[in-house]
């Protein structure tokens, strides 16, 4: 009986060891929580610029009365190859770095224009890494980027990842996560979108698109050219447009419906006929004079051609300009021609295919002003 | 010690034995040989594997009370009956072994990278005997709790992650000139649907009656269509080129889903940890316990405990020895299937066939 006790208490003992040990425990205040990570490529050389929570102050005593307490830290290294880049890193963070807290991946124009396959792939296997966070382009000095913020007590990273989620939310901006683009990079045609922040006005903005083609960057799509990009990639798109009518101004909210983008493959051509579906509602005038019918036909009309035009001046930059299929109609096409598809050289043949692009809008005159949570 | 399970609970061990381990690599393996026809070579291997589980448990029902070693005897006589059971020892044997190192690689490529995979396994193999010790009756009302949260939690996470996902991942959902690669990616779809032939293990009872046939078959069926919802779910959230590059695509997937309505948790990788370890625990115990139960019907004067502790010992040694061996790993994906098809299809309908052949043994 003893023995059994004994033998118990052993086994007990033996494994509460691996139970508690477990090798990976550390203490939250023991690792470096990283909240955005921006690689850049300098001449040869990758680097790592990365923005660091401060759980403990690590500013000097005379800060800390003073009130001056740093919220985040901004650590910066370099190598020739990013292995060696993260070993400069590591050198220099006096805990573990901790990736599994990153919000945002910030990717500088240079390191765009060398190519961002490799890095991507690098993050598919840092295990750390959460394949959710967001991907951005940037053209400016990112240092000064997270510089921006280094006062705040919002990092940068959420500072960025908060401005898109708000766009995305009524469509205008395409987010893009880390393993969307894994799976972009991974396709035939490898061309696609991801927006781009900058310093506008001495804050952090979205600014428009970065063209990826080929795992590099291509060309850069401002944001004044990107609401019919919005309305081809996104889901419940809202702008408000100002539409000019007689000698006045309609202010109109326009909310993309529905939209049905089908392909077509005959005699060897490529084609599309592209149903756009809109809804309006007119908020308010310059002058207001109430709407009669023929004025409230002549906004929706022009409102209608302005849509179409949003759209059409999209395709045609991205079949004629930039010569690259990042509105994804190679999915449209793959889905409905699989075989063809697979023969096809999607790149060139993507410049030549028709898109016929058709706009239904409803307006709704408006002059109701009580709150509709159904139309804000 | 009486072995006995209520037929709610073979649905259960069913669920949890077949798709605890399958699940969180079922994706990638549908995703790299079947591509957007995965469905259509899951469906059809569910259907050919409902014919399994009826065959498994009609066998099970002609020998009321009696387990797969003890029915043997009259149907292929002693040497026989014995060389079948030394058969599945050694298969079960082979795949406690795997599915250790799988449990023991997955924790440590997903959530413990440093713990060493000998710590996760010393801890893990006492657990499993201990329960294997306990027998059938006591595993199978352990299936029956975990499972129900297992189901629930499962289903759920999926669901959230197709509103997460893209629908123009898994399109289109099938292609007649890839009909010759649907077929040939059966092959991938088997291993997922292994595991029925524990259930030759548990003695049928007359409490569970003709009903046990139709419970399993269904439930085995639904496994499938279950298989489905999450293949195509997982595809839809990592995508089909992405996917073939993620061994644990099941983990790395809700890895990837964010919760944001949910203030308290708004990572869903918590869940997994919780109910879907629990769940490869208990589907890794099921099989230490039909290695158990054939060892204690052939070493009849043996202590359960010893025969626990030494399988404990030498499954914990051979671990030790087969981990980060290519060959083994390769062995069980490979010629594993055939044992196993031998193991789930082959014997049992032998063995049903003989005695419906030998309709006097009754």
């Amino acid at each position: 009986m003893y023995y059994k006790k004994l033998l118990r208490t052993i086994l007990i003992v033996l494994l509460i060891f691996p139970l508690a040990g477990c090798w990976d425990s550390l203490d939250i205040n023991e690792k470096d929580l990283t909240t955005t990570v921006v690689v850049d490529k300098i001449k040869d050389d990758y680097a790592f610029i990365v923005e660091i929570a401060n759980l403990s102050p690590r500013s000097s005593s005379e800060e800390r009365r003073q009130g001056e307490t740093e919220t985040f830290s901004v650590v910066s290294s370099k190598g020739r190859t990013f292995a060696k880049a993260r070993l400069d890193l590591d050198r220099k963070l006096p805990k573990p770095i901790f990736l599994g807290t990153v919000r945002m991946l910030v990717l500088t124009k240079d390191m765009a224009e060398y190519g961002i396959a490799e890095y991507m792939f690098r993050l598919r296997n840092l295990y750390e890494y959460r394949k959710a966070l967001n991907v951005v382009t940037t053209a400016q000095d990112a240092e000064e980027i997270i510089e921006l913020q280094s006062g705040s007590t919002v990092s940068a990273g959420h500072t960025i990842e908060d401005i898109l989620d708000k766009l995305n939310k009524t469509g205008k901006v395409i987010k893009s996560s880390a393993s969307e683009i894994l799976e972009k990079l991974s396709r035939k045609n490898v061309c696609f979108l991801l927006p781009n922040i900058d310093i506008v006005d001495d804050s952090i903005a979205f600014n428009g698109y970065s063209v990826i083609h080929n795992t590099a960057y291509n060309n850069f799509i401002p944001i004044e050219d990107t609401r019919g990009i919005n309305y081809i990639l996104n889901d419940k798109v809202k702008y408000i447009y100002v539409v000019p009518f007689e000698k006045n101004n309609a202010t109109v909210e326009v909310k993309l419906k529905k939209k049905s983008i089908k392909p077509f493959f005959k005699n060897k051509k490529v084609s599309f006929k592209a149903d756009f579906e809109f809804e309006s509602i007119v908020k308010y005038m310059d002058i207001n004079h109430g709407l009669d019918e023929k004025a409230q036909r002549e906004i929706k009309q022009a409102l209608a051609r302005m849509i179409y035009d949003d759209i059409s001046s999209a395709i045609k930059k991205s079949q004629k300009e930039i010569e690259c299929d990042y509105l994804e109609f190679s999915e449209v096409f793959r889905i409905g021609f699989q075989n063809e598809y697979r023969e096809m050289d999607w790149c060139k043949i993507h410049l030549d295919a028709f898109i016929d692009v058709k706009v239904t809008l409803l307006m709704d005159p408006g002059g109701q002003y009580d709150y509709n949570p159904e139309i804000n | 010690m009486t072995n006995r399970v209520t037929n709610r609970q073979i649905i259960f061990i069913l669920i949890l034995t077949l798709s605890s381990y399958s699940i969180v690599d079922i994706s990638r393996a549908m995703a790299a040989s079947a591509g957007y026809g995965s469905w259509l070579t899951i469906l059809v291997t569910a259907i050919f594997f409902t014919v399994i589980a009826i065959i498994n448990l009609s066998l099970g029902n002609k020998f009321k009370g009696q387990m797969l070693f003890d029915y043997s005897k009259h149907l292929v006589g002693k040497f026989g009956s014995y060389t079948v059971t030394i058969y599945y020892i050694i298969y079960f044997s082979i795949i406690i072994v795997f599915l250790s190192l799988q449990l023991s690689i997955m924790l440590k490529a997903n959530f413990l990278p440093k713990t060493p995979k000998a710590a996760t396994l010393i801890v893990g193999i006492p657990v499993f005997c201990f329960i294997a010790y306990k027998g059938i009756t006591t595993l199978a009302r352990l299936f029956e709790l975990i499972g129900i949260f297992y189901i629930i939690i499962g289903v759920s996470v999926q669901v959230l992650m197709v509103t997460q996902g893209k629908l123009e991942n898994i399109l289109p959902f099938f292609n007649i000139a890839d009909i010759g690669e649907y077929i040939g990616a059966i092959k991938e779809a088997i291993f997922p649907f292994l595991g029925i032939e524990v259930l030759l293990v548990i003695p049928l009872t007359k409490e569970n009656g003709k009903k046990a046939t139709i419970t399993a078959a269904v439930t085995v069926f639904v496994i499938g269509l279950l298989y489905i919802f999450f293949v195509e779910s997982t595809i839809m959230k990592l995508g089909m080129n992405n996917i073939v590059h993620y061994n644990s695509s099941l983990i790395v997937a809700i890895r990837d889903m964010e919760l944001p309505f949910l203030d308290f948790m708004k990572r869903a990788d918590v869940l997994f940890l919780t109910f879907g370890f629990a769940a490869f625990f208990l589907g890794i115990t099921m099989v230490y316990t039909a290695i158990t139960e054939y060892l204690c019907k052939m070493f009849t004067h043996a202590k359960r405990s010893y025969i626990v502790i030494i399988i404990g010992i030498l499954s914990y040694a051979a671990c030790l020895i087969f981990d980060n061996d290519p060959a083994f790993n390769k062995f069980v994906t490979g010629v594993g299937i055939y044992l196993g098809l031998v193991a789930s299809a082959v014997l049992p309908t032998i063995l049903l066939i003989i005695a419906k052949v030998k309709k006097n043994v009754l």
